[in-house]
C-alpha cells in the first residue's frame, strides 16, 4: 500500500483505492494534484473542491455520474 | 473505507453447480448421448439468462442515464439477445428436430449476429469514456506489442478459417457471409476486450478491476468458442453438447459475475452517500 504523510492525500487514496485499485488510485491522485499545480503531500482543505471536481470526472466511467458525485462530495467534505 | 466486496453467494453457488453439471456431462457421457445434448442446451439457456439478469441488475443500479449506464445497458442487451437466440436454437434443434448444420444460417443466427452490435458499441463507449477521464492510457510502445499479437491472430484466423471458407465453392453467398462474419465480429470484439484489458492492468487490485476482468474473460471465451464453432459448422460437425459449449457457458457466467460486482459496487457507494 502506498503511504502518504498528508492526511487528505491518505484519506482520498483510502477512499478510491478499493474501487480503482492502488496503482490507479495513486496515479489518479498524482494527476489530479498536478492539474492544480500541487503535489499530493501539499493538499490542504482549500484544494479539496478542485480535487473533488477532477475525481468526479475521472471516476464517472467506473461508477456512473451519481456514484462519482457521491465520492466527490465525500472528498470535498473531508 | 470500502470493504472488500464479496461475490453474490447465490450466483457463486449457481456457478459451481452449473459448471459441475456441465463437466460431469462431458466427462461421463459421449457427445452424441442424449444427456449432454439436452443438458448442454439447458445450460446454455440458463447461463445466458444469468448473464442477462445480472447485467440488467447492474444497469438498474445506475441512477442517472449517462454514457456509462448506456454502455452497460448495451452489453446487457447483447446478453438478452443471446439468451433468446440460445432458446430459439434449442427449440429448433430439440423440439422441431431440425438439422441446424443444414439450416445454417437459421433465424437465430441472424439474431446472434445482430447481438454483436450492442456489445461492440458498449465497449467502444467504455474505452472512449476511459480515454476522456484523464486517467493513464499507457505508452505507445506497450500498445505495439498488442498490435503485433493481434496481427498474428488475424493471420492465423484468416489462414485456417477465413480463406478456406472464402474458397469453398460449395457454399452459397449467404452461407459464406455468415461463416465469415462471425469470426470477423469476434476479432473486433477481441480488439476491444484486449484494449480494455490493457487499461485494467494499470489499476492494481480493486473492485473495478475484478468487474472488468470478468467482463473481458467472458468476451474472450465467447471469441474462442465462436471461432471453433464457425470452423465446426463449416465442416458440418457441430452438435449441441460439444465440449466448446463449456467456453460459452463459462463466458456467460463470467459476465454475470461482472454484472453482480458492478451492482454491488454501485450499491456500496450509494449507501456510503446516504450516511
Amino acid at each position: 500500500m502506498i503511504q502518504y504523510n498528508n492526511q487528505y492525500a491518505l484519506k482520498i487514496y483510502e477512499m478510491i483505492s478499493p474501487i480503482v485499485g492502488e496503482i490507479l488510485a495513486h496515479g489518479a491522485l498524482t494527476s489530479q494534484c498536478n492539474k492544480i499545480d500541487i503535489a499530493p503531500e501539499q493538499i490542504d482543505r482549500g484544494h479539496l473542491r478542485a480535487l473533488s471536481a477532477g475525481f468526479q470526472q475521472a471516476l464517472g466511467i467506473f461508477v456512473g455520474t451519481e456514484g462519482a458525485k457521491i465520492i466527490s462530495q465525500q472528498i470535498e467534505t473531508l | 473505507m470500502m470493504q472488500q466486496m464479496k461475490h453474490d453467494r447465490v450466483l457463486v453457488v449457481s456457478i459451481v453447480v452449473l459448471l459441475t453439471f456441465n463437466l460431469t456431462l462431458l466427462a461421463f457421457f459421449p457427445e452424441t448421448h442424449i444427456l449432454p445434448i439436452y443438458g448442454g442446451s439447458f445450460l446454455s439457456i440458463v447461463t445466458s439468462a444469468f448473464a442477462a439478469i445480472y447485467m440488467f441488475r447492474a444497469v438498474r443500479a445506475f441512477k442517472t442515464f449517462d454514457r456509462v449506464k448506456l454502455s452497460w445497458f448495451l452489453i446487457a442487451l447483447t446478453m438478452l439477445l443471446d439468451c433468446i437466440a440460445e432458446t430459439g436454437y434449442t427449440v429448433q434443434r430439440l423440439v422441431f428436430n431440425l438439422d441446424m448444420n443444414e439450416l445454417f444460417p437459421g433465424a437465430f443466427d441472424y439474431l446472434w449476429l445482430v447481438a454483436y452490435i450492442p456489445t461492440i458499441v458498449g465497449f467502444s463507449l467504455i474505452i472512449l469514456g476511459y480515454k476522456r477521464s484523464g486517467l493513464p492510457m499507457g505508452n505507445l510502445k506497450s500498445y505495439s506489442v498488442w498490435v503485433v499479437g493481434f496481427s498474428i491472430l488475424i493471420l492465423v484466423v484468416s489462414y485456417f478459417l477465413l480463406i478456406p471458407i472464402w474458397n469453398d465453392a460449395t457454399l452459397t453467398s449467404i452461407e459464406r457471409f455468415f461463416y465469415m462474419i462471425f469470426p470477423i465480429a469476434d476479432l473486433l470484439t477481441v480488439v476491444l476486450a484486449i484494449t480494455l484489458l490493457y487499461q485494467v492492468k494499470h489499476f492494481g487490485k480493486g473492485a473495478i478491476t475484478t468487474t472488468w476482468l470478468f467482463m473481458i474473460v467472458g468476451l474472450m471465451l465467447f471469441t474462442i468458442a465462436d471461432l471453433v464453432y464457425s470452423y465446426l459448422t463449416w465442416l458440418d460437425t457441430y452438435e449441441l453438447g460439444n465440449v466448446i459449449d463449456v467456453a460459452w457457458n463459462v463466458g456467460y457466467l463470467s459476465i454475470a459475475l461482472s454484472g453482480s460486482n458492478q451492482y454491488r459496487l454501485i450499491q456500496r457507494i450509494q449507501k456510503g452517500g446516504r450516511k
